[in-house]
């Protein structure tokens, strides 16, 4: 009875290696949208902890307080007692920043001899720091606004004269194809780009690699054994790429119905640079089949290879700001540049073929480079570990 | 010169045949990631997303809109590259990826502004591309302070006769100044590179923790031995660490201003810890690919889930849990704080902590393991000396 259950244990796991590919393929990229889905789900960044310490303590300087304590974006705290224990705090990351109301706020405000009040930003997290000095702008600024109203009245103007100075000059923004800056409609496109290329690349060299093996052990000019396998190693390529594309779509299909992910482009075009990609990663594919060996040693730099080719790809950083001609480079030695831009234009802007139309053309040249590539490195290596062998 | 390059292929590959160890060590702890450090210092050498790509549209064609646009065309993070007429053209440069921002002045602006009817300059920004949106936010709005501040003075020199000297304490009653700490300028590379480069060799750490798992998992070690085996392979891990970044600091300038005893003990610990989690799986699964694949699937999402772009206090609940019980989320942090800011030890204190609570919990998950696996491979009659 053990005995049977060991056989059915075995035999469940062999089949399990087997599909694994498939799985892997099908089920991961779709598993990390709906978790980075969720992480990123929150469109604003609130409860910035800040410092405020109110040097005054007046009433008037309780009133700015109290600006910064009504916001949602911040979550102040007011244990401090001088700069030293804040910037400690600023130090160990406690707080992202903090208020500083100096001392004769009210005498000076009473005086029109400027109060002071200083803001502290920590710097070192973008995204954190660029929150708090625009909401703490947009309060210190309301309050200059109410305090500027308060002396234009004194000084004999009409109250709805100095209204019109005060809130004379203002700026209106817009932000097109993302209106609230969410930070997961920036990003979905750069990490679909990266789950296409990891699974894709997690699979397919290693059907190659032991499709070089088996040709290793075959005799030269074995036209035979080669006309059989070309058709296995087609067929599962063809399937890879398959699931890889049903997948892609279940993604996007996941985040637009769960996190209201845009999609404005068509399907067609999705498809072509989806289909593109897939060529330039099959280029790809055969490069390392043809530098690897072992399986596992391949796919162990397949991984090494998601946060490079990213921050890389002019995605996180654009192509206009990069380095003299490292877009060039990148252009030609790894492909992913060609699909998560467009594919953000695509999914976000809802763009035509004017504005694809050259990555699409770029991924075709690359491909066509690197499939021949690929294909001279993979025979000759071939060559090679039979002349070992 | 053709056979010169095939025997040195056939070198290379016989070499590499005999010591795959050591070929994928080298590659993994020091090709790939002091390359990946040269090229993304080199990628990201501007710091700051500056001369955005910008199309204007004044409708209003006043002396004071000009000054207006000139205080834009003289700021270095805005490049005018249009001047146009139309809305649409400028929506269509910003959809086309020529522009990035936009600054409409409407017609009669300033006539308006004069008659106290708030009119309204219309900034417009691509959405979709975050670096450049963070940079010009806020430089615009540094800009409209700036002449607004302009505006008031005449305001109240011209209607209230206020003396010049006594103007700008009126004009800002609340004088209020933003300092920026640890990171004035904004610069990208500093923001993204320390932590995403200890990402990229925490993969090869936990690879190469599962790939030592995995070839120990059959042989007969006791539990130090296994130890042994993690720790100096941490070790080779917490140096290529140190060479990435040293590439940072020595090559592109990147500051390093935090404790430096701090930073090395930290990083070993977090080596160790890494290594340790790839060893467990090594020890756990049979299947040496499957040991490789479920290590880096384990770490490659921590850089995301750890909050190191999208911070986790803006997470849910939920997932603010799962980014503390991630070591990359204090490693991480820690060591682009060590980078900008002068930290002592004791700041680090959080982040040893955590991390160390980690590793010990490791370490008891590795010991069972151990101590099941070894059982069942002895009775199977499989376990090596």
């Amino acid at each position: 009875m053990n005995e049977e259950m060991a056989f059915r244990d075995m035999n469940f796991k062999e089949k399990l290696l087997k599909l694994r590919p498939y799985l892997i393929l099908l089920f991961i990229p779709m598993l990390f949208t709906v978790l980075f889905g969720e992480l990123m789900s929150p469109v604003f960044v609130q409860n910035i902890p800040i410092a405020v310490y109110d040097m005054d303590n007046t009433s008037k300087s309780r009133i700015v307080v109290d600006y910064f304590y009504d916001c949602p974006v911040f979550n102040v705290t007011e244990n401090f007692d001088s700069y030293e224990a804040i910037e400690d705090q600023l130090l160990s990351g406690k707080i992202s920043g903090a208020v500083i109301i100096l001392k004769d706020f009210t005498k000076d405000l009473s005086a029109k001899s400027g109060a002071k009040a200083e803001v502290l930003i920590d710097g070192s997290n973008f995204l954190i720091g660029n929150n708090l000095q625009l909401y703490s702008s947009t309060i210190l600024s309301t309050v200059n606004a109410g305090i500027q109203l308060n002396l234009l009245e004194a000084g004999g103007m009409v109250p709805e004269d100095a209204e019109q100075n005060v809130y004379t000059l203002n700026i209106a923004d817009r932000a097109l194809y993302n209106p609230q800056f969410g930070y997961f409609y920036y990003l979905f496109a750069g990490l679909l780009g990266i789950f296409v290329q990891q699974t894709i690349l997690a699979v397919t060299p290693t059907v190659l690699i032991n499709e070089k093996e088996r040709l290793r052990q075959l005799p030269d000019h074995s036209r035979e054994g080669l006309k059989l396998r070309f058709g296995s190693v087609s067929y599962k390529i063809g399937v890879f790429a398959m699931l890889n594309t049903i997948s892609m779509l279940s993604c996007l299909l996941i985040a637009h119905k769960m996190y209201a992910y845009p999609i404005n482009g068509t399907l067609w075009y999705v498809m072509l640079i989806h289909l593109v990609f897939l060529l330039c990663m099959f280029g790809i594919a055969l490069a390392l089949a043809s530098v690897f060996d072992d399986a596992t040693h391949c796919i162990q730099f397949v991984m090494f290879m998601a946060v490079p080719s990213f921050l890389s790809c002019g995605y996180g950083w654009p192509e206009y700001m990069m380095a003299p001609g490292f877009a060039h480079v990148i252009k030609a030695v790894w492909p992913l540049y060609y699909y998560v831009n467009p594919m953000k234009d695509l999914m976000m802007k809802g763009a035509g073929w004017e504005v694809i139309g050259h990555y699409v053309i770029g991924g075709l040249i690359f491909a066509a480079v690197w499939i021949p590539l690929g294909l001279l490195l993979f025979n000759r290596k071939l060559k090679i570990i039979k002349i070992l062998h | 010169m053709k056979a010169q390059n095939n025997s040195f292929i056939v070198a290379a590959t016989k070499y590499k045949q005999k010591h795959p160890l050591l070929v994928m060590t080298v590659l993994m702890f020091l090709i790939v990631p002091i390359l990946s450090s040269l090229a993304l210092g080199y990628e990201m050498k501007a710091d700051v997303a500056v001369t955005i790509p910008t199309v204007v549209m004044d409708s209003d064609e006043s002396s004071f809109s000009k000054s207006y646009i000139d205080y834009i065309d003289n700021s270095p993070y805005f490049n005018i590259v249009k001047y146009t007429d139309s809305y649409e053209e400028m929506k269509d440069m910003i959809y086309k990826g020529k522009a990035y921002v936009g600054v409409i002045i409407p017609e009669n602006f300033y006539k308006d502004m004069q008659e106290g009817k708030s009119p309204k300059i219309l900034t417009v920004y691509d959405g979709s591309t975050m670096a450049v949106i963070v940079s010009s936010k806020s430089s615009m709005m540094e800009i409209l302070l700036t002449v607004k501040a302009g505006y008031m003075a005449s305001v109240y020199e011209g209607k209230q006769s206020v003396v010049p000297t006594q103007v700008m304490n009126q004009v800002m009653p609340l004088d209020y100044t933003t300092r920026t700490l640890f990171n004035p300028t904004k610069s990208f590379r500093n923001f993204i590179l320390p932590g995403l480069l200890a990402a990229i060799v925490q993969v090869a750490i936990a690879i190469n923790g599962a790939e030592r798992g995995w070839e120990n998992q059959r042989r007969r070690l006791s539990f130090l031995e296994h130890l042994k085996a993690t720790a100096e392979w941490s070790l080779i891990g917490s140096l290529s660490i140190f060479l990435t970044m040293s590439v940072q600091w020595f090559v592109f300038g990147m500051p390093y201003r935090g404790t430096v005893l701090g930073g090395i003990l930290l990083t070993l610990l977090f080596s160790f810890s890494i290594s340790l989690m790839g060893y467990i799986m090594g020890s756990f699964f049979d299947e040496r690919t499957f040991c490789t694949q479920i290590s880096s699937i384990l770490v490659l999402p921590t850089a995301i889930f750890g909050g190191y772009t999208w911070p986790v206090l803006a997470m849910p609940t939920a997932m603010q849990y799962l980014a503390k019980a991630i070591p990359f989320t204090y490693y991480g942090e820690a060591i682009r704080s060590l980078c900008l800011k002068p930290m002592q030890l004791h700041h680090l204190l959080t982040a040893f902590i955590a991390i160390s609570c980690f590793t010990f919990i490791e370490l008891a998950v590795l010991y069972l393991i151990k101590h099941i696996k070894d059982k069942k491979l002895m009775k199977a009659g499989v376990m090596m000396a």
